[in-house]
């Protein structure tokens, strides 16, 4: 049972997670930014597991946002992908993950998914979408921090 | 496994494109958003239902600033439909009487009503006998009978209203047989007709004159029966009858002399 329950956790995070970025995402916009809730979740999520699997975690969060969007799946999963696998590397340094440390994972795994979408499709216009992308990452680097609360209590033990 | 999975992004994505380029969704895409919708279409009402809440709370002033100034909006369309509705009768009215056609001898004269006594069912016509008004000449509106001339005066005359206990109208009750009687004032607002038991007289029959008089001619409308009241034991009915015209509408009328 209890190896069972931190997939059932993932599963119904990225589910969830999917749902408000289709109902919300485009909804809630401050001062120009937003949530980006299914990389905020790979990326909490991410902090706890060996790159490989996050990875994977990062790979599903692309393809679930494609589908969601309807477009660009390539992008979002590429991106996805390597900022996740970069972000599993948090799990593997001898240090005790502390809810601010992953806020500023998201915030940087933010920044750099939103940089390498512009490499295959450059945005008209470069500093409103910069704008746009750090004030996203901030955005989601908070909202990070009960995401990862959340998952934390699920994913115990690691999932391997 | 990195490259693996970058692989199968790009795969997942050219699949996507293919079918975005002919108008169509992949399988994944669909799959994905028939697994989401559920939820995320709750949560979109939710959205929307928040938005409204607080979209209330934020604009209740102007709102309530907008209702108010909608409100009168409103009742000054009423007020002006219901000029124009008044307008509109009284037009009516006016076509009606002069599409009157005053039987034989009679001619008509037009006069206004500048004075009404409900309480004594009496009204002053602006008209006298300086235009050949005399007494007991009837007075008529469009819709039937409103009363006689009771008073004279060389610019002005006084009429007793047919709901006036003070005057009888020969009068017929047209109905599958015509019956005729004589119509007194009740109330000021209705009028009897005595009546034997055996008449057949039934309510929403009409009530006409009768024209068996020299002064007022057959055929004006003087009402509708709302009642018949049997007396059976003195052989007699008592007919109810709801005038035909309504003097507070009144503004105009004429006297046939």
């Amino acid at each position: 049972m209890s190896t069972i329950r931190p997939y059932v956790a993932l599963v119904l995070a990225f589910w969830l997670a999917a749902a408000l970025q289709q109902s919300l995402g485009h909804r809630v916009m401050l001062a120009g930014g937003s949530f980006d809730f299914l990389l905020v979740v790979a990326l909490s999520a991410s902090v706890m597991c060996r790159p490989v699997v996050a990875a994977v975690l990062g790979f599903v969060a692309g393809v679930l946002l494609g589908g969601v969007t309807g477009s660009d799946t390539a992008n979002f999963v590429v991106s996805r992908t390597l900022v996740a696998y970069a972000a599993g590397y948090v799990s593997l340094l001898d240090l005790e993950v502390r809810p601010w440390y992953v806020a500023l994972v998201v915030i940087a795994g933010t920044a750099v998914s939103m940089v390498l979408m512009m490499i295959p499709a450059p945005p008209p216009e470069v500093w409103p979408y910069l704008r746009y992308t750090i004030v996203s990452a901030v955005y989601n680097g908070v909202l990070a921090i009960p995401v990862y609360a959340v998952l934390r209590r699920s994913l115990r033990p690691k999932v391997n | 496994m990195l490259i693996g999975l970058c692989i199968a992004g790009f795969v997942l994505g050219q699949l996507q494109t293919v079918a975005n380029n002919d108008a169509k969704t992949d399988f994944f895409t669909r799959a994905i958003q028939s697994v989401v919708y559920p939820v995320a279409s709750t949560l979109t009402n939710a959205a929307n239902y928040g938005d409204d809440f607080w979209s209330g709370v934020r604009d209740a002033h102007s709102l309530r600033q907008q209702n108010a100034r909608l409100r009168a909006e409103a009742e000054s369309a009423r007020m002006y439909q219901e000029t124009l509705d008044r307008l509109q009768r009284k037009l009516d009215e006016l076509n009606r009487m002069n599409g009157y056609d005053a039987p034989g001898p009679f001619e008509k004269v037009y006069a206004g009503i500048v004075g009404y006594f409900p309480r004594e069912n009496r009204a002053t016509l602006n008209k006298g006998s300086n235009d050949g008004i005399k007494k007991h000449m009837p007075v008529i509106a469009a819709d039937g009978l409103v009363g006689i001339v009771d008073t004279v005066d060389k610019t002005r005359c006084q009429i007793l209203l047919v709901t006036s206990r003070a005057i009888r109208v020969g009068v017929k009750v047209i109905g599958t047989t015509d019956v005729p009687g004589i119509a007194r004032g009740e109330t000021s607002k209705r009028l009897v007709i005595d009546m034997l038991s055996a008449d057949e007289v039934h309510t929403g029959e009409i009530v006409i004159t009768s024209g068996y008089s020299e002064t007022i001619p057959a055929g004006i409308p003087v009402g509708v029966v709302v009642e018949a009241v049997d007396s059976p034991q003195f052989g007699t009915k008592q007919v109810f009858v709801l005038p035909a015209i309504k003097m507070g509408d009144l503004d105009e009328v004429f006297v046939l002399k």
